[in-house]
């Protein structure tokens, strides 16, 4: 999934994802208030990417079950938070290929 | 001020602080020797951070961003706990500091003491290091302008070695005994600020999830994006939001430690046996 830092803090600010391992491609759209964007689930940081200055893109993955995360892109005046929501079923931890890989050698 | 600049000067800053005065420490305590191994694990720990960052670039690899964060709070924590025993350090041999005493086997540092503290400026710059190359890299290939931002980057780094130079050259002139208290309370502030940025940094490696509310809103004063915000947070551990457990821990150590400095020398407690035993 793609997100953008602007003045405004997270861009989209709202996510609808699907359940399952999930790359988040953060990329500065040119804004030199937020450098940071952080996936939360509660108050516990799952990922982020910080230190991404105008022009600069990076990114992070994790498996997402379903359920109601946060995304924080501190600095931003009116979505320096956003909701994101995951749907679908619950993954099987061996859905991650490096599991996978290693517990079947 | 440019973005690169001010990110170079801020992971700068936090790895020369604490080389700075790790460095003015050992000089100050007659263990000028200990000053060679210490400049040769920092450039190790330079030389080990660029091989890493060039190997993740050609690899194709993100910065593990979770272990980075935790690495960092490891580091932070060793950090007060080396800060803090300079203090005590300070404090008990304040007194006897002058003249012959000085060099007498019971005031000098011993040997494991001062390898920890050249352990500690090599575990600061690989701390701060490898973050600091993977973003110089990252600016000079993909930046909307590579040179500024590079350039900028660069400054920063340099701004951050001067400023450790700085604080080298301070706490060498500073008069350990006389001065006690000034070194003291800025180490006492240095100190508080790791354990609130060590709380931060543990947050954002996913080990630490309570007392994450807002608890103060220093962004008036720690305004985002600017040189002042880098030197407020790389060197006193000041963030524009401050958590809960950020403030806790901050006064939790500031508060004690900054009492038994200050306390009035006349009411200090007695030195201990080891010092008096020392005395001619």
């Amino acid at each position: 999934v793609k997100v953008k830092l602007t003045d405004a803090g997270c861009d989209p600010a709202k996510l609808d994802l699907e359940a399952g391992r999930t790359t988040f491609a953060v990329t500065n759209a040119g804004t030199g208030r937020v450098s940071e964007l952080e996936l939360l689930s509660g108050a516990r940081v799952l990922g982020e990417k910080e230190n991404l200055v105008s022009g600069l893109s990076g990114s992070f993955t994790i498996t997402l079950q379903p359920g109601r995360y946060t995304i924080s892109c501190p600095g931003g005046t009116t979505a320096a938070t956003g909701i994101v929501t995951v749907g679908g079923t619950a993954v099987h931890a061996s859905a991650d290929p490096r599991l996978q890989a290693a517990t079947t050698g | 001020v440019l973005p690169t600049f001010v990110i170079g000067l801020r992971e700068g800053v936090e790895a020369a602080l604490i080389v700075g005065i790790v460095a003015a420490f050992l000089r100050k305590e007659g263990r000028a020797d200990a000053l060679r191994p210490m400049w040769l694990g920092v450039i190790a720990a330079v030389g080990l951070c660029v091989l890493a960052g060039v190997a993740l670039e050609l690899a194709d690899q993100e910065l593990p961003q979770r272990r980075q964060e935790g690495l960092e709070t490891i580091v932070g924590a060793a950090a007060v706990g080396i800060v803090t025993f300079m203090i005590v350090w300070m404090r008990r041999h304040a007194r006897d500091l002058s003249g012959e005493l000085r060099r007498s086997a019971g005031a000098a540092l011993a040997s494991g003491s001062t390898a920890a503290l050249v352990g500690m400026a090599f575990f600061a710059v690989i701390r701060e290091g490898l973050e600091t190359v993977v973003f110089l890299l990252a600016v000079l290939q993909n930046a909307d302008d590579p040179v500024a931002g590079g350039a900028g980057a660069l400054l920063g780094l340099a701004c951050a070695v001067a400023i450790g130079a700085l604080i080298y050259r301070g706490g060498v002139k500073l008069d350990l005994g006389r001065f006690f208290r000034i070194t003291g309370a800025v180490l006492v502030l240095v100190a508080a600020g790791l354990v609130a940025s060590t709380l931060h940094t543990a947050h954002e490696a996913g080990w630490l999830g309570s007392g994450q509310q807002p608890a103060l809103d220093l962004s008036w004063l720690v305004v985002p994006g600017t040189w002042t915000s880098a030197l407020l947070t790389g060197m006193l551990g000041w963030r524009p939001q401050v958590t809960q457990a950020e403030l806790i821990g901050y006064l939790a150590y500031l508060v004690p430690a900054g009492a038994y400095v200050l306390w009035p020398a006349g009411r200090r407690v007695p030195a201990a046996p080891r010092q008096a035993a020392a005395r001619p």
